[in-house]
């Protein structure tokens, strides 16, 4: 008896130290981060930045704001409006879809939902170089701009989030009984009824996370932001901290602090929502 | 019976087949239900009674065959064309929203025509119905399961629907609950007289309830009746062990020359069976313990056993009896002085002895039609 409860207390011992170590590992990027926007440029150099600060200065923020040579304020603004509408249009297909996929039976479902699952594993740089070619030929044919266009690069966020986003509703809307469903028909609703007054409504938490993890990916990326948005007014807040970066000096006290303002958004989304966020993590790995 | 239009086939299933992949789940079933019938399904699980249910409720569609609903043929048709309503197991209401949201529901997306005044008056109605009113505007996870099933029961009968169709409604409810429910939902089909089917695999329930019963196996309806005709006319040896509790006890035996043969007894003087392997069926109600071995009545076959065990129920007794390897019950109001091990005496009358084929299981004759030796 004795043996057995020291042996699950070393487990948990060991446990807890693993699961610190990798806690430890992820937030001391961040942390180096935020110490270099806060500490003197000297001063990480001489003495790095892993100590505790004795001498804050905020004049590496007051320099990114206000330096008209660096406009994240429009950075910013373009950030939320492409990942914006490159939320809301793959969550409102996605969900579609995966009702769809979840409560019909049609001919090659199977194979359609592999096909979107392939999809998840297919890396974005290999499908870069035919997107910006479909775009081109979109830009000739319909004389509709997509290059270089905050609607075109929220309409590519959109499709690439779209197939997790199926995933993740499918996986979410199978957690929710069929008798509801079934209970909704028999009481005279119409699909489209038990979509929008039904399912979605019980599915909210769902939503909620999937938006948020859809939203902050959108607003985390830098790799489209660089290829597609080519005019400095259509930068993204990701592209606008890049711009910090000289070409033959970098100030990392300034790159930092502006890292830390990109990142405030998403920040404080996740502190505001992150009992969502676990649920839609829950959601998508565990069924009932 | 003899009510106006209670003679009349409301619901008519027409040869119904029904595959999930290669699994049978129903086969060639026929029912007729009638208009104010309270009508149960009844079998172990799996045996297609659900399936035959959702296409009734048009949630499954068959293979082939045809269903009526008040002589309209709604085979292919969707739930919502049916005018049927349906109370599920889980009680499926919808978590998001108040018990009045719940039944208002059928109401609110159906183009009735009805103001919310209206509406709100035929959920009152039905609330006070089911005594629930003073749940209306809570949640349904902040109602207890028996409120829970209330509110499931209210929402099928809020818009008066022609046919109401419950799976297993009160199997989630603990015993107590489960036994008032019954004689509630009893009453209340009669005072509403909506056709009903009813999907139960407890034969209490069935029994208790039902005007007609329909037992059904491996997607096969064995045999309809009224619960007394289904007890006491049993067709097949599996309506005769599924029907009762204690079930009926099944004796394989042999016949040779003329006498039944059983390991504890033997019938002599038999004559007009065709065949000589059969079951012989006895309810345990009908088996009596016999005190004195020289006292046996007319008609009466005397079985020699060993107690097994006694178990008291309260009001009666299920005394269990080996005979070689087999166990045979016995119901008894009084229980019998005597302990596990010790020699006893049961005794059946021909008039209560069923014979059912050994190979197809089918009903062949009582065992007062075979008997000779009745002096």
């Amino acid at each position: 008896m004795k043996i057995a409860i020291q042996r699950i207390k070393w487990t948990n011992i060991f446990l807890n130290i693993l699961i610190w170590g990798f806690a430890v590992l992820w937030i001391s990027p961040f942390i180096g981060i935020f110490m270099t926007s806060v500490l003197p440029y000297r001063e990480v150099i001489l003495y790095g930045w892993l100590r505790i600060p004795f001498d804050i200065s905020l004049s590496n923020y007051i320099t990114v704001l206000t330096d008209p040579l660096y406009d994240l304020a429009k950075g910013y603004k373009n950030s939320l409006i492409v990942a914006s509408i490159g939320t809301i249009i793959p969550m409102f297909l996605a969900a579609l879809t995966a009702y769809g996929f979840t409560y019909f039976n049609f001919t090659l479902k199977t194979l359609l939902f592999g096909l979107i699952l392939f999809m998840l594993t297919v890396p974005q740089q290999l499908v870069v170089i035919p997107l910006f070619k479909l775009y081109i030929d979109i830009e000739k044919t319909f004389g509709i701009q997509l290059i270089d266009s905050l609607i075109g690069i929220s309409l590519l966020h959109s499709a690439w989030g779209i197939s997790w986003l199926i995933f993740f509703f499918k996986n979410y809307f199978s957690l929710i009984p069929k008798s509801i469903t079934d209970a909704a028909k028999v009481d005279g609703a119409s699909d489209l009824t038990i979509f929008f007054r039904i399912i979605l409504p019980i599915a909210i938490p769902g939503v909620i996370a999937g938006s948020l993890i859809q939203f902050t990916w959108v607003w985390n990326d830098l790799f489209y932001a660089l290829i597609f948005l080519i005019s400095p007014d259509k930068y993204v807040i990701t592209r606008e901290v890049l711009n910090i970066k000289g070409q033959y000096h970098v100030d990392w006290g300034l790159l930092s602090a502006g890292s830390i303002i990109a990142m405030t958004l998403p920040l404080v989304i996740y502190i505001l929502f992150n009992k969502y966020f676990i649920k839609g993590v829950v959601g998508w790995g565990v069924k009932a | 019976m003899g009510r106006e239009g209670m003679n009349e086939d409301y619901i008519k299933l027409i040869n119904i087949n029904k595959k999930f992949g290669k699994t049978i789940a129903v086969r060639d079933v026929n029912l007729s239900i009638k208009r104010e019938e309270f009508f149960a399904l009844l079998g172990p699980s799996g045996c297609g009674k659900t399936t035959t249910l959702r296409i009734i409720a048009g949630l499954e569609y068959p293979d082939s065959g045809k269903v009526f609903i008040d002589g309209i043929d709604v085979t292919y048709k969707e739930p919502r064309e049916r005018d049927v309503a349906m109370v599920f197991q889980d009680y499926a209401l919808y978590p998001h929203m108040t018990v009045f949201d719940n039944i208002a529901f059928p109401l609110t997306i159906r183009k009735s025509g009805l103001t919310k005044i209206e509406i709100n008056e035929k959920v009152h109605f039905v609330a006070k119905l089911l005594g629930i009113e003073e749940l209306l505007e809570r949640k349904p996870r902040q109602l207890s399961g028996g409120q829970q099933q209330r509110v499931a029961l209210a929402r099928a009968l809020v818009r008066n629907p022609k046919v109401w169709l419950m799976d297993e409604p009160l199997s989630n409810l603990d015993a107590l609950l489960r036994v008032q429910m019954r004689a509630e939902l009893k009453k209340l089909q009669k005072d509403l007289k909506i056709a009903t089917v009813y999907v139960t695999h407890d034969q209490i329930e069935a029994l208790t309830m039902a005007d007609r019963i329909a037992v059904m196996d491996k997607g096969t309806i064995i045999q309809v009746g009224t619960p007394s005709e289904i007890y006491n006319n049993p067709n097949n040896v599996f309506v005769a062990t599924f029907i009762g509790s204690p079930p009926m006890n099944i004796l394989e035996c042999n016949m040779e020359d003329d006498i039944i043969k059983y390991a504890g007894f033997q019938i002599k003087k038999v004559i007009g069976i065709t065949t000589n392997k059969f079951y012989l069926g006895i309810r345990p109600e009908h088996l009596k313990i016999v005190n004195n071995i020289n006292e046996v009545a007319k008609n009466e076959i005397v079985i020699k056993g060993k107690i097994y065990v006694i178990e008291p129920l309260g009001s009666e007794f299920i005394v269990n009896v080996k005979i070689n390897d087999h166990i045979i019950k016995a119901k008894t109001l009084q229980s019998p002085q005597l302990l596990s091990g010790e020699e006893v005496y049961l005794s059946f009358n021909v008039n209560n002895a069923y014979i059912f084929d050994r190979n197809s299981g089918k009903y062949l004759m009582k065992l007062i039609d075979i008997y000779q030796d009745k002096n």
